[in-house]
């Protein structure tokens, strides 16, 4: 159980060309409601994946924290994450690579290979698990990368831009999939898009990320919006408007434009 | 509209087939009108083959053809073996440790640009004209490329393979053994593609400053003795012998990295 978790005053600098420090997140705050689906949802290079870097533990913070419901640090131990570019290791088969995270704590090999393969059948692949990724269309590729994320049999899963490399079709499926397996699992899930209608279709709350340095702009509840929703709902066209016209996504990209011409 | 087929599978010409037969038969065809202007300089391409014939089944400096094969296939054989280790076991510790990186980089990166040949005098006076010297020239020819390659694996190994197995909970012997080992094979495996003929070029050569057995040996024999019939058999054994090599080894590529 990891319960609520609360991210703290994040703060993040990079060294910048020609000396200096290009500050990319400053003070981020929010929680994460335990087994809710929440979107961060914020225009591409706006810092969206070096906090989920920050969030998986794989980059260390400039400051703030990240704390579970008992006021221990969130460890990596705790949760997992689905790339944008799927990251498949290419010299595993299907089967192995969704093995491996049990591999890794240690489970017997019959006993990892059978789980495995009921993790692919719950992400409809039954029948390639014997191929090597190659083989695999990209939808094909993210779905075995969202099985492995499901062996590590953590509580929180993290999704970068899980979607952005598929084409629109395969897109809505997925997502239409992934719902569907977060509501057969029960896991907290955090997933960060840079696409208000994916935001819209899935999320139980939108934050949304903005600015240079980026933090947490606004936040948005729908958790009384029914689902299956549908992007024509009167509902969801309501608050899509709203998001759009809130954010600053629409004036920085005005200024954005100003600027270069 | 000749060249190009908009529909349809692209056909091959009936004689695309034929060329590397033809392209030998050139090659031969050259060799022999060459030889017939010049009978003193070059024999024939029918009389190397005849002596190629004798030579498998009589002796040729007291052993035949085949145990000089053997005698130089041996040595590489066996520096080929310890440079494949050493040189993964060198290019990985470049790749995993920072600080063993720094320390002893600077070094192998001034004795690599030394051709393996000019080590021969020092080697033979340090190891005499025996075996050992042989495999050590042969040693520095393939552990070269080995190291070269499994180190430059490792800086073009993708960063997201490494983050992708932290979060999916790898341990470092985890990320060694299933990640960073499988990743860099490729590279590994080109680098000892190139080991394999860099030593057998070695071999040669040491065989020609100091052996008595050998490829390299027969040649030089056969030069102080004049016999150019035995210079071109030793000549074709090293073309076909790399070639084969070549070929097989790209064969056990594909076994053993079917990705």
């Amino acid at each position: 159980m990891v319960g609520d978790i609360c991210v703290r005053g994040i703060g993040k600098a990079f060294p910048a060309e020609g000396g200096g420090l290009h500050p990319v997140l400053e003070h981020v705050e929010f929680v994460i409601h335990d087994k809710e689906f929440l979107v961060l949802f914020g225009p591409s290079q706006c810092g969206k994946t070096v906090l989920m870097e920050i969030l998986a533990g794989l980059t260390a913070p400039d400051s703030g924290s990240i704390q579970r419901e008992d006021g221990t640090p969130l460890s990596t131990g705790d949760l997992c994450m689905v790339f944008q570019k799927y990251a498949l290791f290419p010299w595993k088969t299907c089967l192995e690579n969704v093995a491996l995270p049990m591999k890794f704590r240690g489970i017997p090999r019959r006993a990892r290979q059978e789980k495995a393969m009921a993790f692919l059948e719950l992400v409809g692949l039954k029948g390639f698990e014997h191929k090597y990724p190659r083989h695999l269309s990209g939808g094909m590729k993210q779905r075995v990368a969202i099985a492995r994320a499901y062996a590590k049999e953590c509580p929180l899963l993290l999704f970068d831009e899980p979607f952005g490399a598929l084409d629109a079709q395969t897109r809505l499926q997925m997502e239409e999939e992934l719902l569907r397996i977060w509501q057969r699992e029960q896991k907290t899930v955090v997933l960060i898009t840079n696409s208000i209608d994916e935001a819209l279709l899935l999320g139980d709350r939108i934050l949304v990320l903005d600015g240079a340095p980026a933090s947490i702009l606004s936040e948005y509840d729908l958790r009384d919006l029914p689902r299956p929703r549908s992007l024509s709902h009167r509902d969801i066209l309501a608050l899509r408007q709203t998001i759009l016209s809130n954010s600053s996504l629409d004036s920085n990209r005005q200024k954005e434009v100003e600027r270069r011409g | 509209m000749k060249h190009t087929s908009s529909h349809g599978s692209f056909q091959e010409p009936w004689w695309w087939k034929l060329l590397p037969v033809a392209s030998v038969a050139l090659f031969l065809a050259v060799w022999h009108g060459a030889a017939l202007c010049n009978p003193a300089m070059l024999p024939t391409p029918v009389e190397t083959i005849r002596s190629l014939f004798d030579m498998l089944f009589f002796p040729t400096t007291q052993i035949t053809l085949l145990d000089h094969v053997w005698a130089s296939l041996r040595r590489v054989l066996i520096a080929y073996g310890l440079a494949t280790l050493s040189g993964v076991l060198l290019g990985v510790l470049f790749g995993w440790s920072r600080n063993f990186h720094d320390f002893v980089y600077p070094i192998f990166e001034l004795l690599r640009p030394i051709p393996p040949i000019a080590w021969i005098p020092l080697i033979i006076m340090w190891l005499g004209i025996g075996e050992g010297a042989k495999i050590a020239i042969c040693f520095i020819g393939s552990f070269i490329p080995v190291v070269v390659n499994t180190f430059f694996g490792f800086t073009t190994l993708d960063r997201t393979y490494l983050k992708a197995a932290q979060v999916l909970g790898a341990r470092q012997k985890d990320l060694l053994l299933e990640v960073v080992l499988p990743g860099i094979f490729p590279n590994i495996l080109a680098g000892m593609k190139v080991a394999l003929s860099a030593g057998w070029l070695c071999v040669i050569a040491a065989e020609m400053i100091a052996a008595r057995e050998g490829l390299g040996y027969l040649i030089v024999r056969s030069m102080e003795s004049g016999n150019m019939l035995n210079i071109l058999v030793a000549l074709i054994f090293i073309g076909s012998i790399s070639a084969i090599l070549s070929f097989l080894f790209s064969k056990l590529e594909k076994v053993v990295c079917p990705w």
